[in-house]
């Protein structure tokens, strides 16, 4: 059994066909004799197996997951993950509040402010709040109708 | 286009050449779903990394260095999807249980004293084998799906993961000792009378 624990990495590397020509022929001599080890070596080749078998989408997925990638390339900006336009008014305020607020609690921290300026068409209204891995900016969009809040990750 | 490097075409994604994108999304596809589907354990949540990922990548080619592999580079980037996904699927279901740690895996193995997920104890085998890797923790998952399911070498594993040969090795041994075990489970589990 100790002698065993000794083959144990060695099978997984076997799998995986990365031993030495030596190696390979030390552990073979060693399958020959043990059972224990033999059944470990099926079930790790019978995992591998399993897990590699997976179904393939047709072509409309493709087709619609390429279209989606093109959507959401066209849209703004990068890494933003939330980009939401709310209407302005008290709605938009308890928004604002409500995800500043979930920003304050998730992890309170102030950050360099995110450089908003360099946003074309877009007046920042001048809230910005930092959380460990997001960063918050609110701003108007150029036509004045709404009020954006920007949510983008660090 | 087919016969250009994948350094080529991503060089020509980087520049915004649509064919480009088109090509590297044929070459890549199938890899990324494959991955994203182990990583996930489920066809919904995979689609949606590896949409997620493919916009990533096109959205940072221009910046990637030429020095790096491609694929090494890509795969780094479906995993980080795919967990970001899974990270965010259990927070919504608040699901947050035991097995992202080594030593709580190490001691299942070890010991014999826990038992695998319910949904490994009953199903298919690819159910099984779903809900066993889906208990793995993230690590050695994305080590194993990486290894077994992507085939890739030790070497592009540790590139893609940011870790060291030595520790792709162990993460590896580990999550098939663990998907031994929960598998062979389910065989004495299904050889036994029902209590
Ligand atoms: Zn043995």
């Amino acid at each position: 059994m100790s002698q065993c624990n000794e083959f144990a990495e060695m099978i997984s590397s076997h799998v995986d066909g990365v031993l030495s020509p030596e190696e390979t022929r030390k552990l073979e001599d060693h399958l020959v004799t043990c059972s224990s080890c033999r059944a470990t070596l099926d079930a790790f080749l019978a995992a591998d197996a399993a897990a590699r078998e997976t179904v393939i989408p047709g072509e409309q997925v493709w087709t619609d997951m390429w279209d989606r990638i093109q959507s959401d390339l066209a849209t703004r900006e990068n890494r933003s993950i939330l980009f939401a336009r709310l209407w302005r008014g008290a709605a938009f305020a308890a928004a604002a509040a409500a995800i500043l607020l979930t920003l304050y609690v998730f992890g309170p921290q102030t950050r360099t402010p995110v450089d908003a300026t360099s946003r074309p068409g877009f007046q920042v209204l001048s809230v910005e709040v930092g959380a460990p891995e997001y960063t918050a900016v609110v701003m108007n969009a150029a036509d004045g109708q709404f009020p954006v809040v920007w949510i983008e990750r660090i | 286009m087919d016969e250009l490097s994948d350094h080529e075409i991503l060089a020509a994604v980087g520049r915004g050449d649509q064919a480009a994108q088109k090509e590297f999304f044929l070459r890549y596809r199938q890899k990324a779903y494959r991955a994203a589907y182990r990583l996930l354990g489920n066809d919904a949540d995979a689609l949606d990394a590896t949409s997620d990922a493919f916009v990533k990548v096109f959205r940072a080619a221009s910046g990637f260095r030429g020095e790096a592999s491609v694929k090494t580079w890509f795969y780094r980037i479906v995993v980080n999807t795919s967990l970001d996904l899974a990270r965010k699927r259990k927070r919504m279901l608040s699901l947050d249980g035991p097995g992202e740690e080594p030593g709580s895996l190490a001691d299942f193995i070890d010991s014999g004293q826990e038992t695998p997920p319910e949904a490994v104890l009953r199903g298919e085998m690819s159910e099984k084998i779903s809900a066993a890797i889906d208990a793995l923790g993230e690590k050695h998952r994305s080590v194993f799906v990486l290894a077994a399911v992507e085939q890739l070498s030790y070497r592009e594993i540790a590139d893609a993961l940011g870790i060291s040969i030595g520790t792709v090795m162990s993460r590896l041994f580990y999550a098939r000792k663990y998907l031994q075990k929960s598998l062979s489970m389910h065989v004495e589990a299904g050889d036994e009378p029902v209590q």
